[in-house]
């Protein structure tokens, strides 16, 4: 055996030990050292797993630079992780906080989508302005404003509202369903009226995303949309999600479309549809 | 078609072991045909095993035939459907006839995971109605054509799911649907993940949770009846495990299980295989191992079947690899298994940022001499969750179980005799009642902390009353994680066991005792306890979500540290601990090792925030009062935190301990049930450290303090969840 394959196999033994001895808890052991040395391999699952480890530890201010720059990482996952990180840390979360909000500001397109996703994590719902102008800033662009549209959905809080309505607006329809998503994620949300006329929006993962939604919230409003929507629309997965909303909307007026939908040509739909009938008032 | 095995790349000594066999009937023998997924290779998405969102497109069904190094592969799905060219399959189950199958697959980046079936003789698949809004993943086939999945759908209408702490991710729990897709049914809530289920003998459900409560943090086994009912732990909690987390279960005989065990992130879901017997091990007719004798998990117990794998997150060996499934194919001693596994260190670290991915492939395991026999290897893709396209008997229908009895929404908690228990009985009469408490994550709007400590969110339903006989029993809201607290007439807590547990509308979920025995009876009749014959307390059975808060600090629901506390700290106590040093205001010091850097904290009950950094880190954004009741504690806990931690400060909370948390010890607390007398005091004689110094507490203001720290010690609640309450 070469002296590499003893090696190995101590090091097996000794992980085995290891492992033994220390079996149940997670979320222990970081250090900045385990955090710069996953970054340096690249694997975004492998940095988030070192911050997750690290939630607790003291951070130099070489490391805090570091993982602020973490905030800003090609892989929104990481982004997120960062963020995370900060939250947990209240006094650093008003400082990343402030920077965020800043660069809602003066940022371009990218900046403006990290800090977007770093206020997901550690924003407020007192922020939601400063998010709202940054969804209508010249300049910037839809991955930008789609990343704003998410963090006002994660804030949670409807003064957000009105921000949401007016993206679904939006010339782009990634902004338009990032809004239609993040209306869903609005505590104590009463209805979802704005949603009804993307129904029939011309990119058909809006279409796709907000008959999804209007039916979350049974909004009886879309019911005429969802129905032209599940009789006519190209796209199989449209109209399944339109014959689940209108089986969560459960208007018998919707009947004689989803009967029709029964036969749909498409697996997504049939079976969507006959559940869609049972629900039926 | 194509043949199975292609470029394969196989060491000469393994295959000559997997060949070296007894020259016996092989397990493949019965089997005309294996499935498999066959899924794109990918370096992210998968970095803890409770992530199920990794999408890339290209995954099909596969079936090889025979199942052998020369068998013919043959897609089963979905090519040449237009709907699923750039699916992504997670997961799938064989229906118990083997003529249908239903897995799980994502149509395109901007959809969620649904549910499919798929008719095995005709090719023809048809998706189960499930919210296009909400992922459906890890499909199990149960007696009774129903199917098992894990959903981040949510079963409370407009509440938020929960999010999990550390990944962040909407959490998955359990539901089923019919195979016909009427009857979708979602189930109690956990605070975290629930994942890959399968159905044991008995027709019982077996699955992963994710335990988290103040500092546990792993994925155990549990079972439950496959409507969801009696949620029961099963193995890993109890000191029975041997790594953090088990999944993937498979029964293989009566009680006898094949799992997966790995660390909960890092090594792209995959592990050692573990052979764990539920209860007592015996052999059974044919020489098969079952272990069905008084399964409960103190019985329980595990033999690791691929020994050198390591069981943490660090990167393995080459030709040890990692084992993505195992699907046992006999309930031998040492089993045969169809596993999915990957040569190469199998670690997040180790495979990405421009390292290939792990490349996992299908053996066929002698897990007596540890050799492996390939089976098929794709190019560029996964080969996973390999099962025989068999048919199998189908385990018994349990029933439905009848009603609670005194309501079809709530769910019925209590014991039968609290004084019974496990952990040392407790005197007749030390116990007043039970505390249930229900927890909640940040996604009420409260942020990723509730403050310095680790516990969740916490709302108090309220106290049910032990009677005579030791028993007790409450109404509480269906699907919500509950947890309970016995207490004292001081209300404090005698027994405060980390755990949460769940049930159905309409179900009653009995223990004999206060931890005991899980092999006892726990069938409960009307009348058989005093607290049934007396009816149960209500505890907010009917009162929903957003409305379980404090309208009283009488009765606390939450309490809110700068709402309820604060102003106590104000009025009794800043006078004296004001942050000046002296015998008042003892302080710490903490010292960063590396750097010489040191900071002095003294003990300060005042709400200003806190200015205390260590480096370049402040360690509170909260109140000098939270800091200095539960941040010495907190720092302390992670052994991993380097820094010197000197001075006179005690710890003064222990989050979910308030009988030996040295602030409540001294405060000595009055008696509070049934009602409040101020010269009973839990640590005896008829004054505390209040009364000693003037400032008397009220017993309100005592109540609040303790069930503060029994409760977790959280900063925030609903009452002051910055989301819920913003602008109100």
């Amino acid at each position: 055996m070469t002296r590499n394959a003893h090696l190995a196999c101590l090091a097996v033994a000794g992980a085995l030990v290891l492992g033994l001895s220390a079996p149940a808890e997670a979320g222990r052991g970081g250090s900045f050292a385990k955090i710069r040395a996953a970054a340096q391999h690249g694997n975004p699952d492998a940095i988030v797993a070192e911050l997750e480890r690290a939630e607790r530890i003291p951070c130099s201010s070489e490391c805090m630079t570091f993982v602020m720059g973490l905030l800003e990482h090609e892989s929104h996952y990481v982004r997120d992780g960062a963020a995370w990180w900060f939250a947990r840390r209240p006094a650093q979360k008003v400082e990343v906080a402030e920077r965020a909000l800043s660069l809602l500001v003066t940022g371009n397109t990218f900046q403006v989508q990290s800090a977007a996703d770093t206020l997901a994590r550690v924003g407020h719902p007192r922020m939601i302005p400063e998010l709202a102008a940054a969804l209508t800033r010249e300049g910037i662009g839809e991955d930008g404003r789609a990343a704003v549209a998410r963090a006002i959905g994660e804030l949670g809080h409807r003064s957000g509202n009105a921000a949401l309505t007016a993206a679904m607006s939006d010339p782009s329809p990634l902004v338009r369903r990032a809004a239609v998503e993040a209306w869903s994620h609005i505590l104590r949300q009463q209805g979802a009226a704005p949603i009804a006329a993307l129904v029939a929006d011309p990119d058909l993962t809006v279409r796709r995303a907000a008959a999804g939604v209007a039916g979350r919230f049974r909004e009886a409003s879309a019911r005429a949309a969802l129905e032209q929507l599940l009789a006519s629309d190209p796209d199989p997965a449209a109209r399944r999600n339109a014959a689940w909303a209108l089986g969560r909307i459960g208007d018998s007026a919707s009947r004689d479309v989803l009967d029709r939908a029964v036969d749909d040509e498409s697996p997504l739909v049939r079976m969507t549809a006959r559940a869609a009938l049972r629900q039926l008032r | 078609m194509r043949p199975a095995l292609r470029a394969l790349a196989i060491p000469m000594f393994v295959l000559a072991a997997a060949c070296g066999s007894d020259g016996g009937q092989g397990p493949l023998d019965e089997v005309d045909a294996i499935v498999f997924i066959e899924r794109p290779a990918r370096t992210e998405g998968l970095g803890d095993i409770f992530q199920y969102q990794s999408y890339v497109p290209g995954a099909r069904l596969l079936k090889l035939s025979p199942p052998a190094a020369d068998g013919e592969v043959s897609v089963l799905c979905c090519d040449g459907m237009a709907e699923f060219a750039e699916i992504d399959i997670i997961d799938f189950d064989l229906s118990f006839d083997a003529r249908s199958i239903v897995f799980s697959g994502k149509l395109s980046a901007d959809q969620r995971y649904g549910l499919f079936v798929l008719d095995v003789a005709s090719g023809q698949v048809e998706q189960l109605p499930t919210d296009p809004d909400a992922d459906y993943v890890y499909p199990t086939s149960l007696p009774g054509d129903r199917i098992l999945f894990a959903s981040n759908a949510v079963v409370e209408e407009g509440a938020p799911q929960f999010e999990d702490e550390y990944e962040r991710g909407t959490t998955l729990q359990l539901g089923s649907i019919a195979r016909d897709g009427s009857d979708m049914q979602l189930y109690s809530r956990n605070l975290s993940h629930r994942i890959t289920s399968t159905v044991m003998h008995t027709g019982e459900v077996l699955f992963t949770q994710w335990d988290h409560l103040n500092r546990m943090n792993a994925g155990h086994l549990l079972r439950m009846n496959p409507d969801g009912t009696r949620v029961r732990e099963a193995f890993g909690k109890e000191n029975t495990g041997v790594t953090n987390s088990y999944y993937k279960a498979i029964e293989a005989a009566p009680g006898r299980i094949i799992a997966i065990g790995s660390s909960r992130d890092m090594t792209f879901q995959s592990g050692t295989i573990l052979d764990i017997r539920l209860g007592e091990a015996y052999e059974a007719e044919g020489g098969e191992i079952w272990a069905d004798k008084d399964m409960s998990e103190v019985n329980a117990s595990y033999r690791i079947l691929t020994a050198q794998v390591p069981l943490g997150d660090e990167p393995s060996s080459p030709t040890v690899g990692r084992y993505y499934s195992a699907y046992p194919l006999n309930a031998r001693e040492y089993p045969d298994l169809l596993v999915s596994w990957s040569d190469g260190p199998v670690q997040s670290d180790a495979n990405g940022g421009g390292a290939p991915p792990p490349d996992f492939d299908l053996y066929l395991y002698d897990s007596e001499r540890g050799t492996r026999l390939p089976l098929y290897r794709g190019e560029g893709t996964w080969e996973i969750n390999p099962m025989p396209l068999v048919a199998r008997e189908a385990p018994p229908t349990i029933p439905a179980a009848g009603g609670n009895g005194f309501s079809n929404d709530a769910l019925l908690i209590g014991s039968m005799n609290v004084h019974e228990s496990s952990l040392g009985n407790l005197p007749e009469g030390e116990i007043y009642g039970v505390r249930v408490v229900e927890g909640f994550s940040g996604e009420e709007g409260v942020g990723e902390d509730f403050g310095l400590t680790e516990a969740e969110g916490a709302a108090t339903l309220g106290i049910a009353r032990v009677q005579a006989d030791g028993s007790w029993a409450a109404l509480v809201p269906a699907n919500i994680p509950i947890h309970q607290i016995a207490i004292d007439k001081y209300g404090l807590g005698v027994r405060n066991e980390p755990i949460w547990i769940t049930g159905r509308p309409g179900e009653s979920r009995f223990c004999g005792g206060c931890h005991e025995s899980r092999t006892s009876t726990t069938i409960i009749e009307p009348g058989i306890t005093d607290a049934i014959a007396i009816g149960p307390d209500d505890l907010m059975s009917a009162v929903p979500r957003f409305e379980r808060v404090t309208t009283s600090y009488a009765n606390p629901v939450g309490i809110p540290w700068d709402q309820a506390l604060q102003p106590i700290f104000d009025a009794k106590c800043v006078s004296c601990h004001d942050g000046t040093p002296g015998a008042a205001n003892k302080s710490f010091t903490i010292t960063d090792p590396e750097t010489g850097e040191s900071q002095t904290f003294t003990f300060d009950l005042r709400g200003t925030a806190v200015e205390f950094t260590i480096g370049d880190e402040m360690l509170s954004g909260y109140s000098a009062s939270h800091l200095s009741l539960l941040g010495p504690s907190m720092l302390l806990m992670d052994p991993e935190v380097d820094l010197e931690i000197t001075g006179d400060m005690p710890t003064y909370v222990i989050p979910e301990n308030a009988r030996e948390s040295i602030l409540i010890q001294v405060l000595n607390p009055p008696r509070q049930f049934p009602t409040p007398d101020m010269g009973d005091r839990a640590f005896g004689g008829v004054t505390g450290h209040s009364e000693e110094v003037g400032n008397p507490l009220t017993a309100e203001e005592h109540r609040l303090l303790v069930e503060m720290v029994d409760n977790g010690g959280q900063f925030y609640s609903r009452e002051n969840s910055p989301g819920l309450n913003f602008g109100n």
